[in-house]
């Protein structure tokens, strides 16, 4: 292996070690004692014995889930399925919702509700209006956050000529639980669409005026596939997804029926933290759009990035 | 044993940078890296005493590190495969160093970040601990834990890996590494 190679070899494991938050990490790790209080090991009687009791109460505890019956629910009431609501209910929502927003002083955006998703006690409804063209709210959480305006997810579209696609994985505005949530336009030939997390679990998506929306606890597991079913033949099209919610995935071929919502913050964070000009900024960005396979027609760089295949 | 409590605070304090760059590089991941320091720590400190009365204490720490890594490999990369960030997260943040001034050097380095990711932890191992941290065959192969032939194929095994990933398709074979190219030159 000659030097140059070995010195770039070098030159980017530095460079990878650089990325490592040592502060952080020393700090975390120095505030836990690590000097043993007592030997973990235990004698074998000691452990059979212990082992025999754990066992006993396991055993235990699933005849008694089993008796009362059904296997335990999904977090904090969430559903993979979402309840289905006639038009009269998701107006009753939207009016629940603007009641709610008023009496707690949070303002909506106005324009009209186009989605009510209704996952056991939460309820996320997406407005679209002529400037926010997309903005989610959620109620019935405890402290849970209002609307988000635009001023919040200032839009870029972007296209990609031919493609279809569209995903989002997001880290959303709101409080605890660490959720996921995906959502976009969907053409009038979808029937459904459904993400396939991590852990095997299907989760079946809203689908209302040409919209989607669905969302999961991120200790379901992480968007593996989208599927998305359409035509009268039902074919399903399926495409991977981003993982975490932190950068989108490439954009799948397929028919233009779908559309995808991008969050771009953390490669806006991490351009901010490189202290590079505008112009910097804006040409890494598009670059890195072009390497997803995207075109941007807007020119936000500063802005988290919504748009269309 | 509390006399000797002191000393390994200390070797924390001194070691505990170094500790973390090690399982950062191997583990390739940054929580994994702070789990991995952590066990170590701990089993240190089990065996304090022992380990105290040794020439060198980072040495056999780091062994400790080193084969905890290799042992977790397989889950650890399963695990990624399924999150696939932090790779992207490194390769975008040095294209974002290198800005639009189309620095080869920076692109070069950014793709041998995403190529070392992609290796097996072993290979990687390998690589780190003997061209960045500089050890000889036998440390290497010693605090990996298996033999000198073996430190010697995965080396090897890991470059031409790099290599290939490296090159462009249709580039054929490129017997100098130093003319390694990035895939995509799109800075």
């Amino acid at each position: 292996m000659s030097d140059r190679v070995q010195q770039h070899l070098r030159d980017a494991l530095a460079d990878r070690a650089e990325t490592f938050p040592y502060a952080t990490a020393t700090d975390r790790l120095s505030r836990i004692d690590y000097r043993p209080r007592y030997d973990r090991s235990l004698s074998p009687r000691v452990l059979g014995a212990v082992s025999i009791s754990v066992a006993a109460v396991i055993a235990a505890v699933v005849s008694v889930i089993i008796a009362v019956g059904g296997s335990s629910p999904a977090a904090y009431g969430w559903t993979p399925k979402p309840k289905a609501l006639t038009p009269a209910q998701v107006h009753a929502v939207a009016r629940a919702l603007r009641l709610k927003e008023r009496t707690s002083g949070c303002s909506g955006p106005g324009g009209s509700v186009v989605l009510a998703d209704v996952r056991g006690p939460y309820t996320y409804t997406l407005y679209v209006t002529s400037n926010v063209f997309l903005t989610v709210c959620q109620n019935g959480v405890p402290g849970g956050s209002g609307a988000v305006s635009a001023s919040h997810v200032p839009a870029t579209r972007i296209r990609k000529a031919g493609a279809t696609y569209g995903t989002i994985n997001q880290r959303p505005w709101v409080i605890s639980p660490y959720r996921f949530l995906q959502t976009g336009q969907a053409g009038a030939d979808v029937r459904s669409v459904t993400v396939l997390l991590s852990t095997g679990t299907k989760v079946q998506a809203t689908l209302e005026h040409g919209w989607y929306l669905v969302w999961w606890p991120a200790k379901e597991g992480y968007s593996k596939q989208l599927i998305i079913t359409t035509g009268t033949t039902a074919r399903s099209n399926t495409y991977e997804t981003p993982d975490n919610g932190e950068l989108p995935g490439h954009c799948g071929a397929g028919p233009a029926t779908n559309a995808v919502v991008i969050d771009a913050r953390q490669e806006l964070k991490t351009l901010q933290s490189q202290h590079l000009t505008s112009q910097q900024q804006r040409t890494v960005l598009k670059t890195w759009l072009r390497k997803h396979g995207y075109r941007a027609l807007g020119r936000k760089p500063h802005a988290p990035l919504i748009g269309f295949c | 044993m509390a006399t000797l409590e002191p000393r390994f605070e200390t070797f924390v304090e001194q070691n505990l940078h170094g500790l973390l760059r090690i399982a950062f590089l191997i583990a390739w991941d940054e929580n994994e890296a702070e789990d991995l320091v952590q066990e170590t720590l701990f089993r240190l400190a089990r065996n304090w005493r022992r380990v105290a009365a040794m020439e060198y204490p980072f040495a056999y720490a780091r062994r400790i590190l080193v084969r905890l890594a290799m042992a977790d490999a397989p889950k650890r990369r399963r695990r990624r495969d399924e999150l696939a960030t932090t790779d992207r997260n490194a390769a975008v943040s040095l294209e974002i160093a290198a800005g639009d001034s189309g620095l080869s050097t920076l692109e070069i380095r950014a793709e041998l970040i995403t190529a070392l990711g992609q290796l097996n932890p072993r290979q990687r191992a390998v690589i780190v601990l003997r061209y960045f941290f500089d050890l000889s065959e036998t440390e290497t192969a010693e605090a990996v834990g298996c033999s000198l032939g073996t430190v010697k194929s995965n080396a090897s095994r890991g470059f031409d890996q790099l290599r290939q990933m490296l090159e462009p398709a249709d580039a054929g074979s490129v017997s100098d590494a130093g003319s390694l190219k990035p895939r995509s030159a799109e800075l």
